[in-house]
């Protein structure tokens, strides 16, 4: 008991506690991957600007290594041809040549002093027409103001970019100096006419490309080309570079196609977020699964805690049984019935501690047909014994327990002790039988009153006139005649004495007996509740056979069950001080040859002593302390005045009463 | 005179046969308030020496009854009661024996000690009339005293000598003497002892 009150303890206030912990935990793992988070996205873009740069300028790089190693080409065809005077088809086979391997020029020409063409050759190897090689103005006039400024320079140099029909376009110049003259003169120069495109797209490796946008530009941008394969650049990683060649600078802008890392670190925010959110979410609904659990839990508690209370505040005994028979639940009202503690029943299995050995049969019969099913009311009334060894009659309601699916797991059975309410009905009956005799006794004692007082009058009067007589005769004082007519009044009184007594007979002989035929089987039922009433007190075993078809009885029923009822009570209580396995009470009726029945009550007593078998049957005869002595007597008198005998047959372990009544003849019975 | 008082006839017949047959002579009530009537007849000088034999149960008024009666009219001394009882009285009888009822038989009885009883119940009964007789001879005798006569006969019975009685009532000796003559002759008595004596018995 003890321990199931300290089961019942309600949740402690450190479950808040419990449940700030996770939270806390959730909150800083959210921090750290957040932090994390943007910690690794600001290093991956901070590597990928690095990669950038490093690209760039590894692009920048072979652009200028390319085209300062054409101007140096071109530079060296100019000095060949202004000092060898080389013949025009090998000036245009060295063109082509410087062509073929200048794969970003687009078409090389010679161009006399005045900037007329002299030879240009196309990248097919063909000549081109006059008008197609003739320069911008703006280059016409750049290159005659360089030349103008230094006649003595052979260095090549690039124009800036200028805007032409096959696009964004750069001239590199290559002076053809003629040395040994007075002055320096000029001999022509020439140009390489660049695409800005084909730039790029000579020099910028694939691999670059497809990720980047590359913008060559002059300074001002206001001629540039791009190369965009795998379109726009995104403007996160750009990074500029200006490309120093001589003459001229280029802005070379390389752009990534990458973005910012948006959505990768975005996604993981947010599925982060989610996961959180979600675990969040999961949380509250344990948190609350438990909450609902812990209130379920408590309200188990209290429920069973208040079914306890009910269990042990009543007075009926409780007890559980599994399919077994095992004994799994006993209440206390239980325990103090049968007078053992708890453990001692709980968990054992029949025969049980408070069986009485004489029911055990009984008892097994019932459990069986009770696990059986097959018995149809659950209330029956048997008998149980106290630790103590005293039997006590209870009555027992059984109820089949399930458990929660349905499920039939046993038995409970409420006991209420009876031998209270037995005792009273017991002592109502005793009552009711000493108000009987009272009256009975009140009645014979008026009568015997009124007999006394009836016959005191004669017998007064008689006797005044005999002393007064015997006076008289002594003394002579009386005549003859005197003394006669006295003691004729003498006798006058003794004759109404007479008529008293004669009155008291004819009174008591007023009742006469009924007559109708009955059954014996059903005089034996009608009197069988009693004489188990009385029996059970006992622990006697009433056995009865009396076939119902016996021949029928003429008699008066309430006469014949009171003898019956005698018998049957000297019987049981011939048997109190017996063994109480041998205590056993047998009621057999049966035809004895054509015309009688013979009725035995049959006891396993003490018997009856051998000096008072002829005194059993006198009036006022009796061996108990508080008996009349009228009994059998009586029976006698009542079977005797049925036409029939009453005696007794003593064996050794009991006795038999036998009742022989004459019965009614077939004729008659119809 | 014996009084049978009993509502059956047979036992007044047979008692009165009894009572005969020792030489005493009854007469019957057949109920108590016959009785009762009879004895507030009977004039205090009248009365004889007698005993009533008297049964407890009877209809109408009961035998004790007429004793509560007689004892409230005084007359339960002068004429004794002796009770009857059946069954189932004797509690009673004892209780009135008490209050002063003189003997009480259970019936059936021993008639010859009923007898021997109610011969000393007379007996009784005489002594008690002779004695109230004397009683009321005393008073009338002293009735006829006058007031002098009676201051002397009181100084006479404290044992006063008639001189004194003289200074004492301041007469002469001579009227003292006739004074003497005369109560002790309307006393009925010859001597001063006489005088004496007589008061004692009977005064009251």
């Amino acid at each position: 008991m003890e321990k199931d009150r300290q089961s019942g303890i309600r949740p402690a206030p450190r479950a808040k506690l419990r449940w700030w912990l996770p939270v806390l935990i959730l909150v800083v793992l959210l921090a750290a991957t957040l932090s994390l988070l943007s910690l690794s996205s600001s290093h991956e873009s901070s590597q990928t600007q690095e990669q950038l740069i490093t690209d760039t300028l590894w692009v920048k790089q072979a652009i200028q290594y390319q085209l300062d190693h054409n101007a140096e080409t071109l530079q060296l065809l100019a000095r060949d041809i202004a000092a060898e005077s080389l013949a025009p088809p090998v000036v245009r086979a060295r063109l082509a040549a410087f062509l073929r391997n200048t794969r970003e020029a687009v078409w090389v020409a010679y161009l006399d002093p005045d900037l007329a063409p002299r030879l240009a050759v196309d990248r097919d190897g063909g000549d081109l027409a006059a008008d197609a090689t003739r320069l911008p103005d703006d280059e016409q006039a750049l290159v005659r103001s360089a030349l103008e400024r230094d006649r003595s320079s052979s260095r090549a140099f690039f124009g800036t970019p200028y805007p032409s029909a096959a696009g964004p376009a750069m001239n590199l110049y290559a002076p053809v100096t003629v040395t040994g003259t007075a002055a320096d003169r000029h001999g022509g120069m020439l140009v390489g006419v660049y695409s800005l495109g084909r730039i790029l797209e000579e020099n910028v490796p694939w691999w670059f490309a497809q990720d980047h946008e590359v913008m060559l530009a002059d300074l001002g941008e206001s001629v540039r080309t791009t190369r965009a394969p795998a379109g726009p650049g995104r403007n996160v990683y750009s990074h500029q570079t200006v490309l120093e060649l001589a003459g001229t600078s280029l802005v070379l802008r390389t752009n990534s196609l990458k973005g910012a890392p948006s959505w990768i670190p975005n996604a993981l925010r947010g599925s982060i977020a989610v996961l959180m959110a979600l675990l969040l979410l999961s949380l509250y609904a344990l948190w609350r699964d438990i909450k609902r659990r812990v209130q379920a839990e408590e309200a188990l508690l209290d429920e069973a805690a208040f079914r306890k209370a009910v269990g042990d505040s009543v007075v009926t005994g409780l007890r559980a049984r599994d399919l077994a028979g095992r004994v799994t639940y006993v209440n206390p009202a239980f325990c103090k019935m049968v007078g053992y503690a708890e453990d001692e029943l709980v968990g054992k299995l029949p025969p049980m501690a408070y069986w009485a050995p004489e029911h055990t049969r009984e008892y097994e019969q019932r459990m069986a047909k009770v696990f059986a099913g097959t018995v149809s009311e659950h209330a029956f009334e048997t008998v149980f014994q106290r630790a103590g060894g005293e039997r006590f009659p209870v009555m027992i309601y059984e109820a089949p327990l399930r458990d929660a699916h349905g499920k039939q797991t046993g038995w409970m059975s409420s006991i209420v002790d009876v031998s209270e309410q037995k005792q009273a009905e017991e002592n109502m009956r005793m009552q009711q039988e000493r108000l009987q005799n009272v009256a009975r006794l009140t009645t014979m004692g008026e009568i015997a009153s009124s007999m006394a007082h009836e016959l005191n009058q004669p017998l007064a009067a008689i006797t005044s006139y005999v002393t007064g007589t015997l006076n008289m005769m002594q003394d002579g004082g009386a005549s003859g005649a005197e003394i006669r007519a006295t003691l004729e009044k003498a006798n006058l009184q003794a004759q109404r004495a007479g008529q008293v007594i004669r009155r008291v007979h004819d009174y008591v002989r007023k009742r006469e007996p009924q007559r109708v035929s009955l059954s014996i089987h059903d005089l034996v039922q009608d009197c069988l509740p009693l004489v188990e009433l009385q029996a059970r007190k006992t622990g006697v075993q009433v056995i009865t056979s009396a076939a119902p078809d016996l021949p029928r009885v003429m008699g008066d029923p309430v006469l014949l069950e009171q003898v019956l009822l005698n018998l049957t009570r000297n019987a049981i209580e011939a048997m109190a001080t017996a063994d109480r396995e041998h205590r056993r009470l047998e009621i057999g009726a049966h035809a004895e040859g054509g015309d009688t029945l013979r009725i035995d009550v049959r006891d396993y007593g003490a018997g009856i002593a051998e000096d008072l078998r002829d005194k059993l049957f006198s009036a006022f005869f009796t061996t108990k302390a508080e008996g009349m002595g009228m009994g059998l007597s009586i029976c006698r008198s009542i079977v005797e005045a049925h036409g029939g005998r009453l005696w007794f047959d003593s064996f050794d372990d009991g006795t038999a009463f036998c009742i022989v009544l004459p019965c009614v003849v077939n004729a008659e019975r119809s | 005179m014996v009084y049978i008082i009993d509502d059956e006839e047979p036992i007044r017949d047979s008692l009165a046969w009894l009572l005969k047959s020792r030489g005493h002579a009854s007469r019957a009530f057949a109920s108590a308030r016959e009785f009762a009537d009879f004895m507030l007849a009977v004039e205090p000088a009248e009365r004889t020496p007698g005993c009533l034999i008297l049964d407890i149960r009877m209809p109408d008024m009961s035998g004790i009854e007429l004793f509560d009666q007689m004892r409230t009219a005084g007359l339960h001394e002068i004429w004794p009661v002796i009770f009857l009882t059946g069954h189932g009285d004797v509690p009673m009888a004892v209780s009135s024996l008490k209050s002063g009822a003189f003997d009480f038989f259970e019936k059936p009885l021993n008639d010859n000690s009923l007898v021997d009883s109610v011969a000393a119940a007379l007996a009784v009964s005489a002594r008690h009339i002779d004695q109230s007789m004397a009683h009321s001879t005393l008073q009338s005798r002293l009735a006829q005293l006058t007031q002098r006569e009676r201051e002397v006969m009181d100084l006479i019975v404290a044992g006063h000598y008639n001189k004194v009685i003289a200074d004492e009532l301041g007469i002469v000796m001579r009227t003292v003497e006739v004074y003497r003559a005369r109560v002790f002759q309307k006393m009925g008595v010859r001597t001063a002892v006489e005088l004496v004596r007589l008061l004692r018995d009977t005064g009251d």
